[in-house]
């Protein structure tokens, strides 16, 4: 299969362009596509596409698997069918940025939270990868169920924030907040340590725990994950509310107290 | 010698590994890898065991060459068997701790799986068998509590204006009913209520309270017997509390399925949790009183001829413009008494089957009783 062609346009909120060659085909995300040529194939598979060995069943199976991963059951299948090239714009669903990371030069799999998936080619597995240490899941920031991508060629995933690729070496640890690990490699190990001092965990603001990976690997992370952004977000929106708002609230007094005045101009 | 695939991390490899492969001795690791001038040798001494891999289960063995981490991790599970088969597991440093942190995973998960089970196991048997868990719990409740709840309830009902203290229909209540209850556990208190529907009932802790209306309709003392046989039931066997355990444990079930639930959702819990319970209970008292009576050598028939009256409707001869009333007065004993005609049809098979011994037949003066509940009716405050 002949690689993919695509380019990343955008700083913070980011659609990845591919150019398909004739016959090439892309997958991506459902509902994120933003535009496509005139001449490119658009089908809806089923989960990811790929044959199972119990059929039809097998198949669905797989794909309800596939939506406790954070994607939906169904992705969309675009196919240049036209002799001569066609663009495929495939947006990213929410600020931050969109990595391409080529499977083949991470031992064929990785392991991302979840939703990360956004475009990949043909063939490529996403599957459930349970986290086995039962820490890791309560306190980790990823839950106990995260992506697992395989296969061959170039997979494309998405977080919110800087998204970087990280290298490890045979005996490098990293200490993350956790959140803020994306995904990694299937060889690194990830486990969490206990921030240490009392004074650390209350008044550090990281929590009781922070996330460590240890390589070899590659680890890619997010400056800025969504649960951080959102309560950013929802600070700003519950006290912007309240500007401006002091006459409103006199109002609302003085609606209350004419409501108790007439209750004993009633008696009288 | 065994042959090992392994992925090989280095100083200049590729950060997602290398395919290699390596043979394992006793001794040590050889290394032929394109890479090296000379097939590499490393002593097990050299090596340490890290825990590697997403899911915390694979061996990584790290070296120090050339002032460079190197490590090597089997390419898969069966090769990893194949390396821990051959390493040396007392001495290898840091095995014992990967051994360890490997294998508690896996206890960990069994013992969380075994609870599981175990707590699931548990719920259904006590869904299954929710009536003997209620006849349990209620069982555990102290005599003295009981006590206490009915003399709260009694209290609530304002004995004083609404209840006969003395006179010839409270004795010849008592009198039967000290027949029935000689050599229990409770101390029975027994009251005549000035009410003149056709009822009685018992609350919790020995607390039997008959109307007058019930005495007025009964037409021999044996019937009278029936019926407080059948109340005596209820205490003795806590159906009380076994009721309320029955809607604090509907209400539990609630609360679990739905996560929260509002006044209305508990309140139809309770009323179809207590109407299931109600007959299953009244049944229950039926058979156990007549047993009751067959114990206390009285005769028995006074249960179904007194069922039978109460499902034909009392005919009225004595009152006959009361016939209204009268009919308000029955329907109170077949609404709090549910199912009347299924349960004579239940205790006369059960009569059939456990005939009384030496049943005598009691007495009582009617119509001094009769006397007693018109004289207390024409002093009743008016209301």
């Amino acid at each position: 299969m002949s690689q993919l062609d695509y380019k990343i346009y955008g700083n913070d909120l980011q659609y990845v362009q591919f150019t398909l060659a004739a016959g090439q085909e892309v997958i991506a995300e459902q509902g994120a596509m933003m535009f496509i040529d005139q001449d490119i194939a658009t089908d809806a598979i089923l989960g990811d596409g790929s044959a199972s060995a119990f059929g039809a069943i097998g198949r669905f199976v797989n794909a309800i698997k596939r939506s406790f991963t954070g994607e939906s059951m169904f992705s969309s299948h675009y196919q240049n069918n036209a002799s001569y090239p066609q663009r495929v714009a495939i947006a990213a669903p929410g600020p931050g940025e969109i990595v391409a990371i080529n499977l083949d030069e991470q031992g064929g799999s990785i392991i991302c939270q979840k939703g990360a998936y956004l475009a990949g080619e043909k063939g490529q597995k996403i599957q459930i990868a349970f986290q086995k240490r039962v820490r890791v899941g309560l306190f980790g920031g990823e839950g106990f169920i995260m992506q697992k991508i395989s296969g061959r060629g170039t997979v494309f995933i998405h977080a919110s924030g800087a998204l970087r690729q990280v290298a490890l070496g045979s005996v490098d640890a990293l200490r993350v907040d956790t959140g803020c690990l994306v995904g990694m490699s299937s060889s690194v190990r990830y486990d969490i340590k206990y921030t240490g001092k009392l004074k650390t965990s209350l008044f550090g603001g990281e929590g009781l725990f922070y996330a460590t990976v240890s390589g070899p690997g590659h680890v890619w992370m997010q400056s800025l994950p969504l649960s951080r952004l959102s309560k950013v977000l929802m600070t700003a929106a519950i006290s912007g509310r309240g500007k401006g708002s002091i006459w409103g609230k006199l109002y609302l007094v003085g609606f209350v107290i004419f409501v108790i005045v007439s209750l004993f101009l009633e008696r009288s | 010698m065994t042959d090992i695939q392994i992925f090989l991390f280095g100083a200049d490899l590729p950060v997602a590994g290398q395919r290699a492969q390596c043979m394992a001795n006793q001794e040590g690791i050889h290394l032929q890898f394109a890479q090296f001038a000379a097939p590499l040798f490393i002593h097990w001494r050299e090596l340490h065991a890290k825990v590697a891999g997403f899911d915390h289960d694979q061996l990584q063995l790290t070296w120090q060459q050339e002032a460079a981490a190197w490590s090597l991790i089997p390419a898969d599970a069966t090769e990893q068997k194949k390396l821990i088969a051959v390493l040396p597991k007392e001495s290898l440093a840091g095995f014992k701790h990967w051994q360890h942190e490997t294998q508690s995973q896996s206890w960990l998960w069994k013992g969380i799986l075994y609870t599981t089970a175990l707590v699931g196991l548990a719920v259904l048997l006590l869904v299954w068998q929710h009536d003997r868990a209620a006849m349990w719990a209620a069982s555990m409740v102290s005599m003295k509590t009981e006590k206490s709840l009915g003399e709260s309830v009694l209290k609530s009902l304002n004995p004083k204006a609404n209840f006969l203290s003395e006179g010839e229909a409270v004795k010849a209540v008592q009198r039967i009913g000290q027949q029935l209850t000689a050599g229990s556990r409770y101390q029975y208190q027994w009251y005549v209520s000035k009410d003149p529907a056709v009822n009685a009932f018992a609350l919790p802790g020995g607390i039997i309270v008959v109307n007058s209306g019930l005495l007025k309709h009964a037409d021999t003392p044996n019937e009278l017997a029936a019926v407080l046989a059948h109340e005596v039931q209820h205490v003795e066997q806590r159906h009380a509390l076994q009721n309320m355990m029955n809607s604090a444990a509907m209400a539990t079930v609630v609360l679990v399925v739905l996560g929260d639930a509002n006044a209305v959702v508990m309140l139809v819990a309770h009323q179809l949790s207590s109407q299931y319970f109600s007959r299953q209970v009244e049944s229950d008292a039926d058979l156990k009183g007549v047993q009751l009576l067959n114990d206390k050598h009285i005769d028995t028939r006074g249960m179904v001829s007194f069922f039978k009256k109460l499902e034909a409707g009392f005919d009225p001869p004595k009152e006959p413009k009361a016939s209204k009333e009268e009919s308000s007065e029955v329907s109170s004993w077949l609404s709090s008494h549910p199912d009347t005609l299924l349960r004579i049809q239940a205790i006369e098979s059960f009569i059939a089957q456990h005939p009384c011994q030496q049943c005598t037949v009691l007495t009582w003066n009617k119509a001094d009783i009769l006397a007693e509940l018109e004289r207390s009716e024409k002093n009743k405050p008016t209301e």
